[in-house]
Protein backbone atom coordinates (compact mmCIF):
# COMPACT_ATOMS: atom_id res chain seq x y z
CA UNK A 1 0.00 0.00 0.00
CA UNK A 2 1.09 3.27 -1.06
CA UNK A 3 0.68 6.76 1.05
CA UNK A 4 2.03 10.20 0.72
CA UNK A 5 3.27 11.34 4.18
CA UNK A 6 3.79 14.91 4.67
CA UNK A 7 5.32 14.71 1.08
CA UNK A 8 7.38 11.62 1.04
CA UNK A 9 5.92 8.80 -0.21
CA UNK A 10 5.95 5.57 1.71
CA UNK A 11 5.03 1.65 1.17
CA UNK A 12 3.51 -0.49 3.60
CA UNK A 13 4.05 -4.17 2.78
CA UNK A 14 0.46 -4.64 4.28
CA UNK A 15 -2.94 -2.51 4.41
CA UNK A 16 -3.27 0.40 6.96
CA UNK A 17 -6.89 0.31 7.26
CA UNK A 18 -7.73 4.03 9.53
CA UNK A 19 -5.90 6.85 10.20
CA UNK A 20 -5.27 6.06 13.63
CA UNK A 21 -3.41 3.01 12.69
CA UNK A 22 -1.25 4.76 10.45
CA UNK A 23 -0.64 7.15 13.35
CA UNK A 24 -0.09 3.82 15.95
CA UNK A 25 2.54 2.28 13.57
CA UNK A 26 4.68 5.60 13.35
CA UNK A 27 4.60 6.09 16.79
CA UNK A 28 2.42 9.60 16.64
CA UNK A 29 -0.17 9.98 19.57
CA UNK A 30 -4.03 10.89 18.25
CA UNK A 31 -4.62 13.79 20.29
CA UNK A 32 -1.62 15.38 19.56
CA UNK A 33 -2.01 15.34 15.55
CA UNK A 34 -3.73 17.78 13.69
CA UNK A 35 -4.36 15.91 10.31
CA UNK A 36 -5.52 16.66 6.57
CA UNK A 37 -6.42 14.06 4.54
CA UNK A 38 -6.34 14.66 0.69
CA UNK A 39 -6.57 18.56 1.60
CA UNK A 40 -9.79 17.92 4.05
CA UNK A 41 -8.69 18.44 8.08
CA UNK A 42 -10.03 15.40 9.58
CA UNK A 43 -11.88 15.91 13.07
CA UNK A 44 -10.07 14.74 16.17
CA UNK A 45 -12.93 12.31 16.48
CA UNK A 46 -13.17 10.85 13.09
CA UNK A 47 -9.38 9.65 13.43
CA UNK A 48 -9.86 6.11 14.48
CA UNK A 49 -12.78 5.79 11.83
CA UNK A 50 -11.50 7.57 8.62
CA UNK A 51 -10.52 4.53 6.11
CA UNK A 52 -7.08 5.10 4.41
CA UNK A 53 -7.14 4.30 0.71
CA UNK A 54 -4.16 3.45 -1.50
CA UNK A 55 -2.14 6.51 -3.06
CA UNK A 56 -3.96 9.02 -0.29
CA UNK A 57 -2.15 12.29 0.56
CA UNK A 58 -1.91 12.71 4.29
CA UNK A 59 -0.25 15.51 6.72
CA UNK A 60 0.47 14.86 10.15
CA UNK A 61 0.99 18.01 12.03
CA UNK A 62 2.44 16.89 15.45
CA UNK A 63 2.10 18.90 18.02
CA UNK A 64 4.91 18.85 21.30
CA UNK A 65 4.02 20.36 24.84
CA UNK A 66 5.31 24.11 26.19
CA UNK A 67 4.32 28.21 25.98
CA UNK B 1 3.68 71.21 -0.90
CA UNK B 2 1.57 68.64 2.52
CA UNK B 3 3.24 67.72 5.37
CA UNK B 4 1.99 66.25 8.16
CA UNK B 5 2.97 67.54 11.99
CA UNK B 6 1.93 65.49 14.35
CA UNK B 7 -0.46 63.65 12.13
CA UNK B 8 -2.16 67.00 11.11
CA UNK B 9 -1.60 68.20 7.32
CA UNK B 10 -0.14 71.33 7.05
CA UNK B 11 0.76 73.55 3.70
CA UNK B 12 4.58 74.57 3.71
CA UNK B 13 6.92 76.38 0.46
CA UNK B 14 9.04 73.27 -1.38
CA UNK B 15 12.67 73.37 -0.18
CA UNK B 16 11.32 74.20 3.58
CA UNK B 17 13.98 72.26 6.01
CA UNK B 18 13.38 70.69 9.18
CA UNK B 19 14.90 73.68 11.63
CA UNK B 20 12.48 76.46 9.64
CA UNK B 21 9.40 73.47 10.33
CA UNK B 22 10.49 73.20 13.73
CA UNK B 23 10.45 77.04 14.44
CA UNK B 24 7.63 77.92 12.51
CA UNK B 25 5.71 74.88 14.17
CA UNK B 26 6.86 74.15 17.80
CA UNK B 27 10.03 76.14 18.84
CA UNK B 28 10.15 74.44 21.95
CA UNK B 29 10.65 70.73 20.80
CA UNK B 30 13.59 69.12 21.95
CA UNK B 31 13.29 66.20 19.83
CA UNK B 32 11.64 64.87 16.45
CA UNK B 33 11.02 62.08 14.23
CA UNK B 34 10.77 62.62 10.78
CA UNK B 35 9.51 59.44 8.27
CA UNK B 36 10.51 57.01 11.13
CA UNK B 37 14.32 58.17 11.72
CA UNK B 38 14.88 60.20 14.62
CA UNK B 39 16.64 63.77 15.55
CA UNK B 40 16.86 64.74 11.84
CA UNK B 41 19.84 67.27 10.94
CA UNK B 42 18.66 70.60 11.11
CA UNK B 43 19.44 71.86 7.11
CA UNK B 44 17.42 68.33 6.09
CA UNK B 45 14.87 69.92 3.50
CA UNK B 46 11.34 68.52 3.97
CA UNK B 47 9.28 66.52 0.64
CA UNK B 48 5.60 66.35 -0.32
CA UNK B 49 3.81 63.98 2.62
CA UNK B 50 6.69 64.24 4.95
CA UNK B 51 5.74 63.08 8.93
CA UNK B 52 7.49 64.98 11.10
CA UNK B 53 7.04 64.60 14.75
CA UNK B 54 7.75 67.43 16.95
CA UNK B 55 7.78 67.08 20.94
CA UNK B 56 9.63 67.98 23.85
CA UNK B 57 11.28 65.13 25.86
CA UNK B 58 10.15 66.09 28.88
CA UNK B 59 6.81 67.08 28.26
CA UNK B 60 3.28 66.43 29.28
CA UNK B 61 1.42 64.19 26.42
CA UNK B 62 -2.40 64.81 25.80
CA UNK B 63 -3.71 61.19 25.17
CA UNK B 64 -5.22 61.86 21.49
CA UNK B 65 -1.62 62.39 20.97
CA UNK B 66 0.51 60.09 22.49
CA UNK B 67 -0.99 56.85 20.01
CA UNK B 68 0.98 59.04 17.01
CA UNK B 69 4.09 59.52 18.97
CA UNK B 70 4.31 56.21 20.39
CA UNK B 71 3.99 54.41 16.89
CA UNK B 72 6.13 57.40 15.68
CA UNK B 73 9.25 54.61 14.66
CA UNK B 74 6.63 52.70 12.37
CA UNK B 75 6.10 53.85 8.51
CA UNK B 76 2.65 55.75 8.41
CA UNK B 77 1.10 53.38 5.97
CA UNK B 78 2.22 49.87 7.67
CA UNK B 79 0.66 51.53 11.18
CA UNK B 80 -2.69 52.73 9.68
CA UNK B 81 -2.55 48.90 8.26
CA UNK B 82 -1.75 47.57 11.71
CA UNK B 83 -5.11 49.64 13.48
CA UNK B 84 -6.73 47.94 11.05
CA UNK B 85 -6.42 44.82 12.13
CA UNK B 86 -8.04 41.89 14.55
CA UNK B 87 -5.76 38.94 16.03
CA UNK B 88 -6.58 36.74 17.88
CA UNK B 89 -4.50 34.66 21.01
CA UNK B 90 -5.32 31.67 22.06
CA UNK B 91 -3.45 31.27 25.57
CA UNK B 92 -2.26 33.78 27.72
CA UNK B 93 0.85 32.26 29.04
CA UNK B 94 4.66 32.11 27.89
CA UNK B 95 3.40 32.77 24.51
CA UNK B 96 0.64 34.38 24.58
CA UNK B 97 1.68 37.00 26.79
CA UNK B 98 4.43 37.88 24.91
CA UNK B 99 2.68 37.80 21.59
CA UNK B 100 0.14 40.08 22.95
CA UNK B 101 2.47 42.37 24.44
CA UNK B 102 4.51 42.51 20.80
CA UNK B 103 1.32 43.18 18.81
CA UNK B 104 -0.18 45.58 21.06
CA UNK B 105 2.87 47.72 21.26
CA UNK B 106 3.19 47.75 17.50
CA UNK B 107 -0.27 48.93 17.23
CA UNK B 108 -2.86 46.53 16.74
CA UNK B 109 -6.11 47.62 16.13
CA UNK B 110 -7.97 44.73 18.38
CA UNK B 111 -6.78 42.00 20.30
CA UNK B 112 -9.03 38.65 21.31
CA UNK B 113 -6.96 37.20 24.34
CA UNK B 114 -8.49 33.92 25.59
CA UNK B 115 -7.08 31.59 28.58
CA UNK B 116 -9.06 30.13 31.66
CA UNK B 117 -6.33 30.14 33.85
CA UNK B 118 -5.06 32.35 36.72
CA UNK B 119 -1.72 34.03 36.97
CA UNK B 120 0.45 31.46 39.68
CA UNK B 121 3.92 31.90 41.12
CA UNK B 122 5.62 30.02 38.56
CA UNK B 123 4.69 31.57 35.54
CA UNK B 124 6.89 34.77 36.20
CA UNK B 125 10.23 32.97 34.91
CA UNK B 126 8.46 33.39 31.70
CA UNK B 127 5.29 35.17 31.73
CA UNK B 128 4.78 39.02 31.38
CA UNK B 129 2.82 38.88 34.63
CA UNK B 130 3.37 41.07 37.70
CA UNK B 131 4.09 39.93 41.18
CA UNK B 132 1.14 41.84 42.73
CA UNK B 133 -0.56 40.05 39.94
CA UNK B 134 -0.98 36.12 41.13
CA UNK B 135 -3.95 35.14 41.86
CA UNK B 136 -5.60 36.99 39.24
CA UNK B 137 -7.30 35.64 35.75
CA UNK B 138 -4.41 35.51 33.25
CA UNK B 139 -6.37 38.01 30.69
CA UNK B 140 -7.68 40.60 33.19
CA UNK B 141 -3.98 40.82 33.71
CA UNK B 142 -2.82 40.99 30.70
CA UNK B 143 -5.32 43.32 29.09
CA UNK B 144 -4.70 45.70 32.11
CA UNK B 145 -0.40 45.13 31.35
CA UNK B 146 -1.03 46.32 27.85
CA UNK B 147 -3.31 49.34 28.64
CA UNK B 148 -0.68 50.25 30.52
CA UNK B 149 2.26 50.58 27.31
CA UNK B 150 -0.74 50.71 24.57
CA UNK B 151 -3.68 52.61 25.91
CA UNK B 152 -4.84 52.65 22.27
CA UNK B 153 -5.44 49.20 21.74
CA UNK B 154 -8.75 47.74 21.95
CA UNK B 155 -8.39 44.30 24.15
CA UNK B 156 -11.50 41.59 24.25
CA UNK B 157 -10.04 39.80 27.06
CA UNK B 158 -12.00 36.40 27.45
CA UNK B 159 -11.89 33.72 30.56
CA UNK B 160 -12.83 30.44 28.95
CA UNK B 161 -11.52 27.86 28.23
CA UNK B 162 -11.40 27.19 24.58
CA UNK B 163 -12.66 24.46 22.71
CA UNK B 164 -14.34 23.09 19.47
CA UNK B 165 -17.42 24.75 21.01
CA UNK B 166 -16.55 27.97 21.52
CA UNK B 167 -13.68 28.98 19.29
CA UNK B 168 -16.00 30.26 16.29
CA UNK B 169 -17.91 32.47 18.39
CA UNK B 170 -14.53 33.97 20.05
CA UNK B 171 -12.33 34.24 17.33
CA UNK B 172 -14.92 34.42 14.77
CA UNK B 173 -13.86 38.28 14.02
CA UNK B 174 -10.05 37.86 14.23
CA UNK B 175 -8.55 37.08 10.78
CA UNK B 176 -5.40 35.67 12.09
CA UNK B 177 -5.19 33.64 15.64
CA UNK B 178 -1.80 32.87 17.17
CA UNK B 179 -2.05 29.26 18.95
CA UNK B 180 -0.89 29.95 22.25
CA UNK B 181 -1.12 26.74 24.13
CA UNK B 182 0.86 24.80 26.36
CA UNK B 183 -0.32 21.25 26.42
CA UNK B 184 0.28 19.55 23.18
CA UNK B 185 -3.07 17.91 22.77
CA UNK B 186 -4.96 21.47 23.68
CA UNK B 187 -2.65 22.80 20.52
CA UNK B 188 -3.81 20.37 17.81
CA UNK B 189 -7.54 20.11 19.22
CA UNK B 190 -7.42 24.01 19.10
CA UNK B 191 -5.57 24.20 15.23
CA UNK B 192 -8.33 21.16 13.86
CA UNK B 193 -11.15 22.90 15.05
CA UNK B 194 -10.12 26.02 13.63
CA UNK B 195 -9.22 24.75 10.29
CA UNK B 196 -12.79 22.86 10.32
CA UNK B 197 -14.55 25.84 11.50
CA UNK B 198 -13.04 28.99 10.29
CA UNK B 199 -11.05 27.92 6.94
CA UNK B 200 -10.43 31.21 5.78
CA UNK B 201 -8.31 32.33 9.15
CA UNK B 202 -4.72 32.28 9.41
CA UNK B 203 -3.21 30.42 12.52
CA UNK B 204 0.11 30.78 13.51
CA UNK B 205 0.83 28.06 15.91
CA UNK B 206 3.89 27.27 17.66
CA UNK B 207 5.58 23.69 18.85
CA UNK B 208 9.13 23.44 19.85
CA UNK B 209 10.27 25.96 22.12
CA UNK B 210 11.43 23.78 25.61
CA UNK B 211 14.69 24.00 27.08
CA UNK B 212 17.74 25.78 26.03
CA UNK B 213 18.97 24.26 22.77
CA UNK B 214 20.01 26.26 19.66
CA UNK B 215 18.07 28.52 18.48
CA UNK B 216 18.47 28.36 14.97
CA UNK B 217 16.77 24.95 15.26
CA UNK B 218 13.15 27.47 15.44
CA UNK B 219 12.14 27.40 12.02
CA UNK B 220 8.72 29.73 10.95
CA UNK B 221 7.09 26.30 8.72
CA UNK B 222 4.00 26.58 6.42
CA UNK B 223 2.62 23.64 6.41
CA UNK B 224 -0.86 24.43 4.57
CA UNK B 225 -2.25 28.03 2.96
CA UNK B 226 -3.35 29.19 6.33
CA UNK B 227 -1.04 27.45 8.81
CA UNK B 228 2.33 28.39 10.21
CA UNK B 229 3.82 26.40 13.26
CA UNK B 230 7.02 28.04 14.64
CA UNK B 231 9.44 26.44 16.66
CA UNK B 232 12.13 23.46 16.70
CA UNK B 233 8.71 21.03 16.13
CA UNK B 234 10.71 18.70 18.39
CA UNK B 235 11.90 19.72 22.00
CA UNK B 236 8.69 18.99 24.10
CA UNK B 237 8.34 20.45 27.64
CA UNK B 238 6.46 17.54 29.08
CA UNK B 239 9.71 15.19 28.99
CA UNK B 240 11.25 17.87 31.46
CA UNK B 241 13.58 20.18 29.30
CA UNK B 242 12.24 23.14 31.23
CA UNK B 243 10.62 26.27 29.67
CA UNK B 244 12.93 29.92 30.03
CA UNK B 245 11.89 32.98 29.15
CA UNK B 246 14.05 33.65 26.41
CA UNK B 247 13.48 30.49 24.17
CA UNK B 248 9.91 31.04 24.93
CA UNK B 249 10.21 34.68 23.87
CA UNK B 250 12.21 34.04 20.95
CA UNK B 251 9.42 31.57 19.04
CA UNK B 252 6.59 34.17 20.42
CA UNK B 253 7.95 37.38 19.00
CA UNK B 254 8.42 34.98 15.36
CA UNK B 255 4.33 34.26 15.82
CA UNK B 256 3.95 38.21 16.08
CA UNK B 257 6.12 38.86 13.46
CA UNK B 258 4.65 36.48 11.36
CA UNK B 259 1.34 37.71 12.36
CA UNK B 260 2.41 41.33 11.51
CA UNK B 261 4.10 39.74 8.18
CA UNK B 262 0.34 38.57 6.93
CA UNK B 263 -1.14 42.00 7.85
CA UNK B 264 1.55 44.01 6.08
CA UNK B 265 1.43 41.51 3.12
CA UNK B 266 5.37 40.96 3.21
CA UNK B 267 6.96 37.54 2.25
CA UNK B 268 7.63 35.28 5.10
Amino acid sequence: MKLIINGDEQIFDHPVATIAQLLEQLAVPVARTAIELNGAVVAQHQIETTALQDADHIEIVSFVGGG
Amino acid sequence: MQIYINDTPHTVEAQTTFAQARACFLPEATAAILNTVPNPAPETVLREQDRLYLYKRRGEFADGDLRELILARQPHEATEKLRAACVGIAGAGGLGSVVAENLARAGIGKLVVADCDVVEPSNLNRQRFQLRQVGMDKTTALAANLRESCPFVTIDAIQERISADNCVRVFGACAIVCECFDAAESKASLVTALRRQLPDCIIVAASGLAGCGSAQAITIRRVSANLYIVGDMNSDADSGLGLFAPRVGIVASLQAHVATQIILDEPI
